[in-house]
């Protein structure tokens, strides 16, 4: 189900079709900024015409959804793709939210800590020695990291 | 759950600064954790603090299993209730087995069960298969085979759960053939217990060698082939007990405190190269010349307990502030504790005194005259408490102390002009008092010349 939120709104008028082109109503949208909203509609479009095309087919569906994500990716700043998980989560579109979940999860593993840091815009806050303790905590989980 | 945001300058080429990742609800990280590899997830918690929080807040779960049978004589019987406590297993383990959206961390788990029949053991291997996957923090198995039911074998893959930082097992049998001689992968255990199990010495060897994080390791009462002990690599080791071994070669330069039971066995000088150790108790060995030179094997010891056979006793050690001795042979041992080599040389102008506080004798044999003994003692160190386990045997022993060690005049007579006096002269007080405890002591205390205060030489019995 895609844009659940925005499905809700139209519920009343009873129409199920977002991209019909024919609504003209106003939703607000004030959680949502004009450029993750726009991919998100990008996206789900892409993944409407997908499906369509291959209508019998799932395994060519998701073949073909997966090389569109990948093209996706290369254009999405690593930045965006926090924009864009809280866009899709506000509109409750599940795939899109799976697929940037995703996204955000190969970005970050296997990546030293100053690495996520930076990809998040984190700075530390813990207090002096706090962050020794944990690292000390957690030996096991790094070792063996790609310290980049 | 909102976490506090962090208000920072909106970038203006776009790049927004602010930190919007902590808007996002908990499940929706707890989701993007959960599509990570565990160890990726886990080393999140060192991002911040609001991190931290995300990783604290995943659902945990603490698991105590425990048959709490006992056999009584009817196999049928017994096997229903075994079936039954199956089956509340199984039940219990429900949440772990639902797929989820959200890594689940299982922080113990603990089962205590006795086999009686085999076919039990597949349904164990399950349950901790399912553990090993959901992040599992502390395993403790105790499983007792009953006769004609061969030993329970953990599985391979438990050791390499990277998350695993406590293991015991009691009653398991564990195969050697999980570690190869090309072995490069870490087990990342801080703890480990293994006691009744069935294992290769070679095999614990191996074990360790794997695990560069280790800090305390326990090994009692293995099976036959488990009654010699090497340990050659050992980085981390603080603590190290070892119960009913034979034979023991350790390597472990952090170690402080090493406890050893003998089953009986030999120790020899070859034995030990653990320079920190600051606890050392030893008990059913043969100790051969390991105690000739106690300092340089162990310069940093402070408390010894140690039982010895030998029939000759030499320490001499500078840092020890407590020190134990039990000697169960009947024969007349002779002591000699110096407790700094120079002490009887007559060229120093004052003879070093040892800061031994806590003396305690055991099994004080009836001897004629232990005028040699307490002068051998008392020589070497002035303690402050002198405790004497009391048994049949010592009461002659604590006679003659409170006989002999008496303030008699001002200035005993007995040394001269040497400038080496006898214990003797330093002796201010004597008290006398029965020292609380399970069993008898005799409490002999005795004060240092050096210090201010006076305390009192108490003989308690």
């Amino acid at each position: 189900m895609k844009f659940c939120a925005v499905k809700q709104y139209f519920d009343d008028e009873n129409n199920n079709n977002i991209t019909s082109g024919a609504s003209t109503t106003m939703i607000p949208l004030p959680n949502v900024e004009s450029h993750p909203l726009a991919i998100l509609i990008t996206y789900c479009k892409k993944h409407l015409k997908i499906k369509a095309n291959n209508a019998d087919n799932k395994k060519e569906t998701e073949k073909e959804m997966e090389q569109y994500e990948q093209e996706l990716l290369k254009k999405v700043m690593p930045q965006e793709l926090t924009e864009l998980i809280l866009a899709a989560n506000y509109l409750n579109f599940k795939e899109a939210l799976d697929f940037f979940c995703r996204a955000v999860a190969s970005a970050i593993q296997n990546k030293s800590i100053e690495f996520v840091r930076k990809f998040f815009g984190l700075e530390s806050d813990f207090e002096l020695g706090e962050e020794e303790k944990l690292r000390e905590e957690f030996a096991w989980s790094f070792e063996g990291v790609d310290e980049d | 759950m909102v976490f506090e945001r962090k208000q920072k300058r909106r970038n203006l080429d776009g790049v927004d600064a602010l930190d919007r990742i902590s808007q996002l609800p908990e499940h929706i990280i707890h989701h993007i954790l959960f599509l990570m590899p565990h160890k990726d997830a886990a080393r999140t918690t060192v991002l911040s603090k609001s991190w931290k929080q995300v990783w604290n807040s995943l659902p945990r779960y603490d698991f105590t299993f425990c048959d709490g049978t006992y056999y009584d004589n009817s196999p049928a019987h017994f096997e229903k209730k075994i079936e039954k406590f199956v089956r509340s297993v199984n039940e219990d383990l429900l949440p772990l087995r639902e797929h989820k959206t959200t890594i689940q961390i299982v922080q113990q788990f603990r089962l205590r069960m006795t086999l009686c029949h085999h076919k039990y053991a597949s349904r164990i291997d399950n349950w901790i298969k399912l553990a090993n996957r959901n992040l599992m923090e502390s395993l403790y198995l105790e499983l007792t085979s009953m006769n004609k039911v061969g030993r329970y074998v953990l599985p391979k893959t438990t050791f390499f759960v990277e998350s695993l930082a406590e293991l015991t097992l009691k009653g398991c049998k564990v195969l050697g053939n999980y570690f190869g001689d090309d072995m490069i992968k870490s087990i990342y255990l801080r703890k480990l217990t293994l006691e009744r199990v069935d294992v290769n010495y070679l095999t614990i060897t191996k074990i360790l060698r794997c695990c560069p994080l280790l800090e305390e390791f326990t090994q009692s009462n293995c099976c036959v082939k488990a009654k010699r002990v090497h340990i050659n690599y050992a980085p981390k080791l603080k603590k190290a007990k070892l119960y009913g071994v034979k034979k023991i070669k350790i390597e472990a330069p952090n170690l402080e405190e090493l406890y050893c039971r003998g089953d009986p066995g030999r120790l020899d000088s070859d034995s030990f190269a653990c320079n920190n150790v600051k606890k050392l108790k030893i008990s059913m060995f043969e100790t051969s010349k390991l105690f000739e030179d106690l300092n340089s094997k162990f310069p940093l010891l402070e408390t010894l307990d140690l039982q010895f056979y030998d029939s000759k006793l030499k320490i001499s050690s500078d840092r020890l502030k407590s020190l134990s001795l039990l000697c169960p042979n009947k024969q007349l041992p002779m002591l000699q504790i110096s407790f700094s080599p120079e002490e009887l040389s007559k060229d120093l102008p004052i003879p070093p005194i040892a800061t031994v506080e806590h003396l305690e004798l055991g099994n004080v044999p009836i001897m004629q005259d232990y005028t040699a003994l307490l002068d051998g003692l008392l020589w070497s160190c002035h303690p402050k408490v002198l405790l004497i386990r009391a048994d049949s045997e010592s009461k002659e022993f604590v006679n003659f102390l409170s006989e002999t060690l008496v303030i008699k005049e001002e200035e005993p007579k007995c040394c001269g002009d040497s400038h080496m006096k006898c214990w003797r002269h330093y002796l201010k007080a004597v008290k006398s008092e029965p020292y609380l405890d399970g069993m008898e002591y005799v409490k002999v205390c005795h004060c240092d010349a050096l210090s201010d205060s006076i305390s009192a030489l108490e003989i308690c019995h």
